[in-house]
């Protein structure tokens, strides 16, 4: 792919489920997305040339460590971001425009009304001081000029459709009142009340006990299918990534080093850090009583990035990894991956 | 005679009303307990919030006091003694938290942090340094963390040093609540690995608290299902994994993501726990229960033997699980759900 | 990520590890200590809060010349000289002087050794018996608690004025009275304080934790949970020496502290206010020697207040 000359030095790679056979246009197109925080000489890279598309009703899994950049790319898309973080160059194409380029007036149209999010912890993200359907209307009538009774009649058919019990009065409770998995539920009934196209989830249930974030996980497909809506679900647990994604990007400083269907990442990843992470799945590893780590700690690089992200960490790193910055390259149907000994393991392998 | 004996233990806590005439309200957070560990064991508690778990280890290593039953160590009861026996039996118990920044004191140094407990064994206020050096070796720390306070250190670090301030009293069981929890999962078993090694060591014998089936599964003997304040099974891990006889178990294995784990077909458990002021009757799980009957909603279901060493709370859990294995055809492999749509890892 | 000496086909291909060999832990580095000395860091702190470091810098000029008023003071505070009555400010008296002729400026240099004794001493009671007092209170709740909950609540409601009128009655009004009446009005409000940061901390994991080591409940409250507390408490002292202060000089601007002839701020100011249309600097100087005193240690105490903010407390 052409790289843009103007920053030359951030990269760029774009993989496209286009280039796999698709052939409709997908909903949301991302290209060469770059988020650096402060000033250009220090400026801390945080999100390093990101492109990847999203198809209509498609779910796509964002999986890496904290700090790797998946949630600041998830706020860029809404365009979230505060100063000192700032778009240092990309594209968000969604529905034909570029969501980069339009006002903040219009992006109000978008938020909430196109796209939606849904952040990671269901007791901050609601307001104490109103009861739920007071904030289920508020977030209708933003972008709907339609009357109090008809918006509170809406907000209970979404309650019944995000599954909590005895709506009309559960509409009158006030958060505290309601269980993590409740909240949980209504911030869900805020995020689909105007059917966005896209639904961003952040960590959605990493604070919820094992049988309610199953709940949650099967709630929010069940609504995805049913409302045809696509979703990006960012997540450091690949186990649940997998359970609710059809396509996983495995994120690492910022950068994206692999991207496939869920199934090929878990059962055939290609990049050393994503075998490392399935590797250190209890499921894999812990059975045998076998210990996998994956030594160090997550870096922050800055504008120039002339080696592999992973280097400092690969335990399979050759001299040329530190030479040069590779690209996200194709690997198989729907499977690209960031590694210049991508071809090696396959050919040793002989297996898959 | 178990190491540890715990029988009938219970907790209510009451919840006074400022104003109205109503009686007052009361969670029982820990309703009737009792089992036993052998020396040298791990036994395993696990269930979601708000089953009790945290209580029981509270109650065990003596923060809460238990409103009926007795906890005894080695025959002698935790209720009888007073003063210095007292604190000598107390201190035989010790404690590794969740949360490892907050269970550890902000303006304590690691060195003060180890020197609380060792002052109050036999070396004195004054331990000699290598009294120190022997427990964080034993946890794998460097010395140059003595100096360090808790916002210096990674969250496995601080957990080790929970690990060893545990370790400074010489105690002859630990409590783990939730020990790994709050690290990242390749962290985890490598803290894993450190208790295994250590109890070997000091022949310790251990409680292991978690929500988590990967951790229990790695490190426990012994584990025994709550539920609203009830044991509702108990069993080796061989035997529970292998094959869980109640439905709530049977859930709880279900519920969580793994390789191979497709939601086509599959619906999750309904409804959310009850409110603890108010449990249902009969039955505690009978409202989520999908083999729930007439017998479940009315009397409640004692815990018997099912197998020697397996125990149950379930009316009907010979029923139920004639019917899966008839189902899934043959011996049931693994943890599965009647609609068994278990893929092969390499699918 | 592959084991010692391992093949690379996969997790699935490698063989088990033997625990014997010892767990391995990644997450072994430490961070670094900053390099600069803590000097270097206080300095820099400092720096960055001018209105604190001003009233840091106004309190210890004025407990330094407290204590070496003898040294610096033109003239012996207590001497009169008639010929020299209700003079203005002059080279020769820098800030006038009073009604027996007196230098002002010595005197009011003077003057902040009594102000500064009373209030400390009052201040110093108030932490010693009512921060431990209220710690205690805190921690064993109970009847203990509202027992002294109840007794700070009735000594809340004396105004501090009918408090030092009370005891002056009984002890006869002198600087002696006038400590007992502050100190007794601020342990109750000392306390308090101290049993709300106790509140906050006594929930902490690491007391429970404490608790199961079997530490003393002396070594907990004062040891563990103390120095967490300090933040409150320590604003609270310096607020608190503040409103003293000012207390103090109220009382003996009403005659009920230290007895005249002793240069005390708020007795010159009782003796000026005959003469304030006459000669107004009279007042002027002990007023602002007040004003100026209150105002630094109110500056010291909203400084430490946002030192002691958890936001900004791990930026070393």
């Amino acid at each position: 792919m052409a790289k843009r000359t103007s920053r030359q030095e951030y990269g760029s790679a774009h993989w496209s489920a286009a280039e796999s056979g698709r052939p409709e246009a997908p909903l949301l197109d991302v290209r060469d997305l770059t988020v650096a925080y402060g000033a250009d000489d220090q400026a801390v890279v945080a999100v390093r040339a990101v492109s990847f598309t999203l198809q209509h009703g498609a779910v796509l899994g964002l999986v890496g460590e904290s700090g790797c950049g998946k949630t600041t790319t998830a706020l860029t898309l809404l365009r979230l971001l505060r100063p000192p973080a700032r778009v240092v160059q990309g594209q968000i194409g969604f529905r034909g425009a570029d969501l980069l380029l339009q006002s903040d007036r219009d992006m109000e149209q978008v938020r909430g009304n196109r796209i939606s999010l849904i952040f990671q912890n269901p007791m901050t993200s609601l307001n104490p001081t109103y009861t739920i359907g007071a904030q289920i209307v508020e977030a209708i009538r933003a972008h709907r000029r339609i009357g109090g009774a008809e918006a509170w009649a809406r907000a209970t058919e979404l309650m019944t459709m995000v599954g909590i019990p005895d709506g009309p009065e559960r509409l009158r409770a006030y958060p505290h009142e309601l269980s993590g998995g409740q909240r949980q539920r209504a911030i869900i009934a805020m995020a689909i009340a105007l059917e966005p196209d896209l639904v961003i989830a952040d960590e959605p249930t990493t604070a919820l006990d094992v049988t309610i974030q199953a709940q949650i996980l099967w709630l929010l497909t069940d609504l995805k299918n049913r409302l045809g809506m696509s979703m990006i679900y960012i997540t450091h647990d690949l186990n649940v990534a997998a359970s609710i994604c059809d396509h996983i990007a495995v994120i690492y400083a910022g950068e994206i080093v692999e991207i496939a269907a869920a199934r090929q990442i878990l059962g055939n990843p290609s990049h050393p850090y994503t075998r490392g992470l399935v590797a250190s799945l209890p499921e894999t590893s812990w059975r045998e009583r076998m210990v996998h780590p994956i030594k160090g700690h997550p870096p922050i690089y800055g504008r120039t990035l002339t080696h592999c992200p992973f280097a400092p960490r690969c335990a399979e790193v050759i001299d040329r990894c530190w030479q040069e910055h590779p690209a996200l390259l194709p690997l198989g149907a729907e499977h690209a991956v960031r590694c210049i000994r991508r071809g090696e393991r396959e050919a040793d392998d002989g297996v898959h | 005679m178990a190491f540890i004996e715990i029988e009938h233990l219970v907790k209510h806590y009451t919840a006074q009303r400022l104003f109205g005439r109503h009686a007052p309200r009361t969670v029982r957070a820990v309703d009737d307990v009792s089992f036993s560990i052998d020396v040298g064991h791990t036994f395993g508690l696990v269930g979601e919030s708000g089953c009790g778990k945290s209580t029981l280890a509270r109650m065990l290593v003596g923060v809460v006091a238990p409103t009926r039953g007795d906890i005894r160590f080695e025959g002698r009861s935790i209720r009888g003694p007073r003063g210095a026996e007292r604190a000598a039996l107390r201190r035989q118990v010790q404690v590794v938290f969740q949360d490892p920044y907050s269970s550890l004191n902000p303006s304590f140094t690691v060195r003060t942090v180890l020197w609380e407990g060792l002052r109050q064994t036999a070396g004195g206020r004054h331990a000699p340094r290598s009294a120190y050096l022997e427990l964080l070796d034993m946890v794998g720390l460097p010395s140059a963390v003595l100096d360090r306070y808790p916002y210096e250190l990674s969250g496995g670090q601080r957990q080790r040093v929970s690990i060893a301030r545990a370790l400074s009293v010489r105690p002859r069981f630990i409590v783990a609540d939730e020990p790994v929890s709050a690290l990242d999962v390749s962290l985890q078993a490598q803290i894993l690995n450190l208790l295994i090694g250590i109890q070997r060591e000091l022949s310790l014998t251990y409680l292991v608290i978690s929500h988590d089936l990967n951790v229990i599964r790695y490190i426990c003997d012994e584990v025994a299902v709550m539920y609203l304040g009830k044991i509702v099974e108990q069993a080796s891990t061989a035997a529970l994994f292998a094959a869980p006889q109640h439905p709530y178990t049977q859930v709880l294995m279900d519920a969580a993501p793994r390789p191979g784990w497709s939601m086509a077909g599959w619906r999750p458990l309904q409804g959310e726990l009850p409110s603890p002021f108010n449990p249902p009757p009969g039955c505690r799980f009978n409202p989520r229960c999908m083999w729930a009957q007439e017998v479940c909603r009315t009397t409640e279901p004692p815990l018997r033997i099912l197998h020697p060493t397996h125990l149950c709370a379930c009316h009907r859990a010979e029923e139920i699980n004639d019917a899966r294995v008839t189902v899934a055809g043959g011996g049931t492999t693994g943890h599965g759900s009647v609609k068994e749509q278990h893929q092969d890892r390499k699918g | 990520m592959t084991l010692r000496g391992e093949d690379t086909n996969g997790p699935e291909a490698a063989p088990a590890m033997a625990l014997a060999e010892g767990p391995l832990f990644t997450d072994d580095s430490l961070p670094i200590r900053p390099t600069r000395s803590g000097l270097a860091r206080a300095l820099t702190t400092l720096r960055r809060w001018p209105s604190f470091t001003m009233g840091l810098a106004v309190v210890v000029l004025i407990v330094l010349a407290a204590a070496g008023a003898p040294l610096i003071s033109p003239y012996d505070p207590n001497v009169p000289n008639f010929a020299q009555v209700l003079q203005g400010p002059s080279w020769q008296h820098l800030f006038g002087t009073d009604d027996l002729g007196r230098d002002m400026l010595t005197r009011v240099i003077y003057g902040a050794r009594y102000s500064l004794g009373i209030s400390g001493t009052a201040v110093g009671l108030a932490t010693l018996i009512g921060i431990p007092l209220g710690l205690f209170a805190g921690y064993v709740g109970g009847v203990f608690d509202a027992v002294v909950g109840r007794v700070s609540d009735a000594l809340f409601a004396f105004p501090a004025v009918l408090m030092a009128i009370a005891i002056a009655a009984m002890l006869g009004p002198s600087a002696r009275s006038a400590v007992i009446a502050l100190a007794l009005i601020a342990i109750p409000e000392f306390s308090r304080v101290a049993r709300g940061a106790m509140l906050v901390e006594r929930e902490g994991t690491y007391v429970e934790v404490s608790r199961t080591l079997g530490s003393s409940w002396a070594f907990i409250i004062f040891r563990a949970i103390l120095p967490n507390a300090l933040g409150p408490l320590l604003v609270l002292i310096s607020l608190g020496f503040a409103n003293i202060v000012l207390n103090e000089a109220a009382l003996t601007f009403l005659g009920l502290g230290a007895q005249p002839p002793v240069p005390e701020w708020g007795a010159m100011l009782s003796v000026a206010r005959r003469y304030i249309v006459s000669a107004p600097y009279f007042a002027l100087f002990p007023g602002l020697a007040i004003c100026l005193l209150v105002f630094a240690f109110n500056l010291v105490g909203d400084g430490v207040r946002d030192l002691m903010d958890p936001r900004q407390r791990r930026r070393s």
